[in-house]
């Protein structure tokens, strides 16, 4: 469900900013989350998706704005989870699979320059955006989840 | 014999009650303790927790696309039918789910939780079945299941394994 908001934080415009893809490992990333994936203190892998998964950045973000849409709606219901950059398996492989290398990448948008995705490549270092097998999607998914913390304690 | 004779209700062998008894202190302790009994029973729970699992994975077919806010495709006939197997061999099994819930990567997700271990099995949109285990932040044991009775049952017994050791 999303309802109007009445303002959009200056925060959030990118009036002009470039990317920055220095990322810190302490920096935190912001996502929406619902409650069904909250299941007794665990945060579910089912929660995540690929490819090239949304998330707002700390550097430039506070986390209630994950909550704002670009249409000017606001997410009502849903919290906001959290992970540290250092919580990112940098590097994931499974048997018979290629080695995949996983990071985050800032991808401004103009109503929102934290906008960040979680991009994945070969080794090698294609420069694309690379799709990992699905072994090494849910193993990832599953890293990640480990390290969640809730930031906004979500209704819906 | 006439029709009205035919149909006429035998009589009843219970005492009817009136309002007032209904909602009296004694009714109310026997309500209670049919529900005490109902919460001890490990058969009567697993029997909720499945219909429960059931009557959510049913929802899932009225869901549209976006329903996650971060454009996930709602879980289509596959994986639900998929889901509904799986389902059908936990209650054979006796393993109940603690959720059934979307997944955002397009699929429905059967979890299991108990304490700090964590499982799943997710009925993807494309057919595939994956799995998920893991205690804390140990390192995820995850692997695909072929779809067939026997793999089902042999992930189902690897799940319970994982929750109760």
């Amino acid at each position: 469900m999303a309802t109007l908001l009445p303002e959009r934080p200056e925060r959030m415009y990118q009036r002009g900013r470039p990317e920055d893809q220095e990322f810190g490992l302490v920096e935190l990333l912001y996502r929406r989350y619902l409650r069904d994936h909250w299941i007794e203190g665990h945060f579910s892998d089912l929660g995540f998706r690929f490819p090239r998964q949304s998330l707002n950045r700390q550097k430039y973000s506070e986390p209630e704005d994950v909550l704002l849409s670009d249409e000017g709606t606001y997410h009502v219901g849903y919290g906001v989870l959290e992970f540290f950059v250092s919580d990112i398996p940098t590097r994931l492989q499974a048997p018979g699979t290629h080695v995949f290398v996983f990071f985050p990448k800032h991808v401004p948008k103009a109503l929102n320059y934290a906008h960040s995705e979680l991009w994945c490549d070969t080794e090698q270092q294609t420069g694309s955006y690379v799709e990992p097998s699905s072994i090494i999607k849910k193993l990832l998914r599953a890293k990640l989840s480990q390290h969640v913390s809730i930031r906004i304690i979500a209704s819906a | 014999m006439p029709l009205a004779t035919q149909n006429a209700r035998p009589p009843a062998i219970y005492l009817p009650l009136s309002g007032q008894q209904a909602e009296g202190p004694e009714f109310i302790l026997s309500l209670g303790k049919i529900r005490r009994a109902v919460e001890a029973s490990v058969y009567w729970r697993a029997l909720e927790a499945f219909v429960r699992a059931e009557a959510q994975l049913m929802e899932f077919s009225r869901l549209t696309a976006d329903w996650d806010s971060y454009e996930a495709e709602p879980p289509n006939a596959t994986a639900r039918e998929c889901a509904a197997q799986i389902l059908g061999i936990l209650r054979t099994s006796n393993l109940p789910p603690t959720r059934v819930v979307p997944s955002s990567e397009g699929g429905v997700g059967i979890c299991f939780v108990n304490g700090e271990a964590y499982a799943d099995i997710e009925s993807l949109n494309s057919g595939e079945l994956l799995a998920v285990m893991y205690t804390g932040t140990e390192e995820p044991h995850v692997w695909e299941i072929t779809q067939n009775e026997e793999s089902i049952i042999e992930a189902v017994e690897q799940i319970r394994g994982h929750l109760t050791s």
